[in-house]
């Protein structure tokens, strides 16, 4: 993806008569917009293969809005980060809709919601946000703006979490929404810890090795 | 083609602009940030 993209942006650099760093931030757009396209398709794709389109789509969206703010660890390729979106969010889009939203019980729901968030609050306020080699965070104003950003964005999925668990009381499909809201706050703080980030990493190493293998 | 390729320039440079002034760019990946829009 990151080879079309500069290839893409090469072109129209060479043809509009652009400078390098104008190059740069054309692919770095192009790099974004491929990158969300390809990893919003195979979810939707995936999702609707399992029959559970919209729960796929909670778990991906409530990810990627909070970590907007947030950041986290990162995949060492673009591949490598749709290949992980894609089964994570079909994994667990599975889960809430065929297996957890069968034997869903309030009770046990408000409990989950409550561990989840009161976790994420902590985890956020204690590390985000957390930035990359390749998109360094070097101003405090930032560093605050994300945080603050990623406590309103929480504060805003806990409102969304308590109108789908009031809605699941009459209308039943509510339940596997908040459901896979939660499996998408877990696994964005999750990216945001030590554990997390040890957990991509080992990822990389495996999936990359393994890619370099198969060549 | 120029005006295409004039098209797809500016709308990657909004959508660039877009990312700076985030945390990272939405997903896992995160590919170097050009120095224009680091701050």
């Amino acid at each position: 993806m990151e080879k079309l993209a500069r290839k893409l942006a090469r072109n129209i650099s060479s043809t509009l008569s652009y400078d390098e760093e104008k190059e740069a931030v054309i692919a770095y757009g192009l790099m974004a917009l491929i990158q969300v396209s390809a990893t919003v398709l195979l979810v939707l794709l995936l999702g609707l293969a399992i029959g559970a389109p919209v729960e796929a789509m909670i778990v991906c969206f409530s990810a990627s809005i909070l970590r907007k703010y947030s950041g986290g660890a990162h995949a060492d390729t673009a591949e490598l980060c749709t290949l992980i979106s894609g089964v994570y969010c079909t994994l667990t889009a599975f889960l809430s809709k065929h297996l957890l939203a069968s034997i869903y019980s309030p009770a046990f729901m408000a409990a989950a919601a409550l561990i989840v968030f009161i976790l994420s609050f902590i985890i956020v306020y204690r590390f985000a946000p957390v930035d990359s080699p390749n998109k360094p965070i070097k101003t405090v104003r930032k560093r605050q703006r994300m945080r603050k950003g990623s406590l309103l964005i929480l504060g805003f999925y806990v409102a969304l979490s308590v109108t789908f668990f009031i809605l699941s009381y009459k209308y039943g499909l509510f339940r596997s929404y908040g459901i896979s809201m939660l499996f998408g706050v877990s696994w964005q703080v999750f990216t945001l810890t030590q554990v997390g980030n040890n957990f991509i990493e080992r990822l990389n190493h495996i999936l990359i090795a393994r890619k370099g293998v198969s060549k | 083609m120029k005006k295409f390729y004039g098209l797809v320039a500016a709308i990657s440079t909004v959508v660039a602009a877009l990312v700076a002034s985030s945390a990272c760019i939405i997903f896992t990946y995160q590919p170097e940030e050009p120095k224009s829009l680091r701050d």
